[in-house]
């Protein structure tokens, strides 16, 4: 039996078994062990797909779980990021990567992760919510003071909200009323900054490198500063990850027309070593086939000569 | 071997006809990547391919990823680029004479907009294919107002709260405030955001949809119900690239994308609103201009901007012309 078919034999004895106080210690336990050790099953593996088909059934297990324990504030977590991670990796990603003229089916795509991040954003605050009561409305209301009230303890879960936020907002820029929140999604992650720029090994600076890199200067980002986070993020990974290559050759490279610079980055992501990182297997597989794609794709991306002759 | 020529023959020929019938039309737009005129382009781009059964590929370089207007106006010129989806900014590259349309407090509706713009068609258009483009359709993006960081219904109102009006580096107008006894500071669209967060400029003049889009409205969250001029924009393709497109497809093409053309401004106008309130539910403050603070910034435009303009951009002759037919369509009953 699987570890998901373990854990629902657990669940249903706990269940039956034990009186309400036992029950709940053991459903925190259970609640406890799923929160933190699934990642690492997920993350050293090499086979997206397989993860892909796995992440639904985990994440329902885990929203089952909650329903016992709904103030876990580490399954809250967990949901959230998973949430998020999903979206990001196998559905925004494959909606990106379709050939722009199969609108419909990108549109689906799209429409569907945006609803996973509004949801991993629920739980996010949710997580918030467990020792901060009032956040969201006071994030609303007053940011500023919000958000100082913040520590470091409140990184991870700030760091999951503003990301699941901006993410949405990124793929329905025609949603009016969520794009006027991203003057708060942006201050969430700006805090967890200032708190923790270290945070998940490079994590918030290569999201600033995405972040600033597909804005202009007019609109508060830019090349200076993602350039400056994908600097900072290559110290933190240590030359680990292949992200924060793809991350600059997809913004910065691109809105500045560098094709060699383009190249240059996805190559530099393709020469990462999936094998060497167990931790970041699935990271780097996944960011090493959206390197691939772009590489393969760059007339989509650049003016070449080549293709004006074959019409011209 | 007469077989095996016959076979090469076919397929030179066949290479021929691929080569003679396929076109790829590199679009560029400032659009970004998900937003309305970026899906309404995707969907032109459709259009395209089914109109002509494959034959005519849109690419489109969205997000602003070929530079700015004028890089695009210049990579049109130089065959690199195709077409492109320009507001009045790009479009003023090739015809100047197109900024007649957003005289400051003049045109002031939609209806008003259709009317002059359907008067001048055959000589905006006309200069457009003299300079080597073809007009696909126009696709307006909205209406400028004034945006403000304190209360701002006259025009009074902005020295008496220190307002500091922003003006595009190398354009018109920092004449005509100074001279009306303004502040006002020319800034380069890269440092715009900087300098409203930083207060170097606490008044700008934008539509709604880009006060949102760029994030400028938090730090300007007043605005006022008085549209100070239309941003319109239109989709051209080089000339060139047009002609080489067959006689069959061009119309029909051209057919879907004027309909193409106005479904997006008829939702530009949509968003308009739709930007408006959900600004409002997130800080911004719209403010009532009475018709007394109209006819102020009407008589401080026309003193202080309009002669600046005629010197540099807009020939004072157009304008009297676009004037007097406003005046003729606002004496008309209305239906």
């Amino acid at each position: 039996m699987g570890k998901p078919g373990k854990l629902i034999v657990i669940i249903l004895i706990v269940s039956g078994l034990f009186s309400c106080s036992v029950q709940k210690m053991a459903i925190n336990t259970v609640a406890d062990a799923l929160s933190g050790s699934t990642s690492g099953v997920f993350a050293s593996d090499d086979l997206p797909e397989f993860v892909a088909e796995a992440v639904p059934f985990g994440l329902k297990l885990n929203e089952a779980l909650l329903e016992q324990t709904p103030n876990h504030k580490g399954l809250l977590l967990a949901i959230s990021s998973g949430y998020a991670q999903y979206s990001y990796a196998f559905v925004q990603l494959p909606a990106d990567t379709l050939t722009p003229w199969d609108l419909k089916r990108s549109k689906e795509l799209k429409s569907y992760a945006k609803k996973l991040y509004l949801r991993s954003r629920y739980y996010a605050f949710r997580a918030m919510e467990v020792d901060s009561p009032n956040f969201k409305q006071r994030l609303f209301d007053q940011p500023e003071i919000t958000l100082k009230q913040m520590t470091i303890e409140d990184v991870p879960t700030l760091y999951w909200l503003g990301l699941s936020w901006i993410g949405a907002i990124s793929i329905s820029m025609s949603d009016l009323s969520l794009l006027a929140e991203l003057q708060y999604a942006e201050k969430v992650l700006l805090r967890c900054l200032e708190l923790d720029e270290s945070y998940g090994e490079g994590a918030l600076h290569e999201f600033f490198i995405t972040y600033d890199g597909s804005r202009n200067e007019a609109m508060g980002g830019g090349a200076k500063k993602a350039r400056a986070h994908y600097v900072r993020a290559l110290e933190l990974t240590e030359g680990r990850k292949a992200s924060p290559h793809v991350a600059l050759a997809t913004t910065v490279a691109i809105q500045n027309q560098d094709v060699e610079a383009y190249r240059s980055l996805l190559n530099l992501a393709l020469a990462v070593d999936v094998n060497a990182y167990p931790q970041y297997k699935l990271e780097n597989t996944i960011a090493q086939r959206k390197a691939n794609w772009y590489l393969n794709n760059i007339g989509d991306y650049f003016l070449l000569d080549e293709g004006d002759k074959d019409d011209d | 071997m007469i077989r095996s020529r016959l076979y090469l023959g076919l397929l030179i020929f066949g290479l021929t006809i691929t080569i003679s019938f396929s076109q790829t039309i590199k679009m560029g737009t400032l659009a970004p990547l998900s937003s309305p005129w970026h899906d309404a382009m995707l969907v032109m781009g459709e259009d395209w391919s089914e109109i002509s059964d494959g034959k005519i590929k849109m690419k489109l370089y969205a997000g602003g990823i070929l530079g700015d207007e004028s890089d695009m106006v210049r990579k049109m010129r130089i065959g690199q680029l195709h077409a492109a989806a320009l507001t009045i900014e790009g479009l003023m590259y090739i015809i100047p004479e197109i900024d007649v349309l957003r005289m400051p407090m003049m045109i002031q509706t939609d209806a008003e907009l259709d009317y002059i713009r359907d008067k001048l068609s055959d000589y905006l258009t006309g200069l457009l294919e003299e300079r080597g483009f073809k007009l696909l359709t126009w696709s307006d993006a909205g209406w400028a107002r004034l945006f403000t960081n304190a209360p701002v219904i006259y025009p009074e109102d902005l020295k008496k709260t220190n307002q500091i009006i922003f003006l595009w580096a190398g354009g018109s107008g920092k004449r005509g405030w100074m001279d009306a006894g303004y502040n006002a500071v020319e800034v380069s669209a890269p440092d715009i955001f900087m300098s409203l967060q930083t207060g170097l400029i606490t008044t700008l003049t934008t539509t709604p949809i880009i006060a949102l889009s760029y994030q400028w409205f938090p730090a300007v969250p007043y605005t006022i119900d008085m549209k100070a001029g239309p941003l319109p924009g239109a989709i051209i393709i080089t000339k060139k690239k047009w002609d080489k497109i067959s006689n069959d497809n061009q119309v029909p093409l051209l057919k879907k994308t004027v309909e193409r053309g106005d479904e997006l401004s008829e939702e530009v106008v949509q968003l308009e609103t739709e930007a408006l309130r959900v600004m409002q539910e997130n800080g911004l403050t719209l403010l009532h201009a009475p018709d007394d603070a109209r006819a102020a910034w009407l008589d401080l435009v026309e003193t202080y901007m309009y002669p600046e303009i005629f010197e540099k951009e807009v020939p004072e002759e157009l304008y009297l012309q676009v004037k007097s037919m406003l005046e003729d369509f606002r004496s008309k009953p209305k239906e």
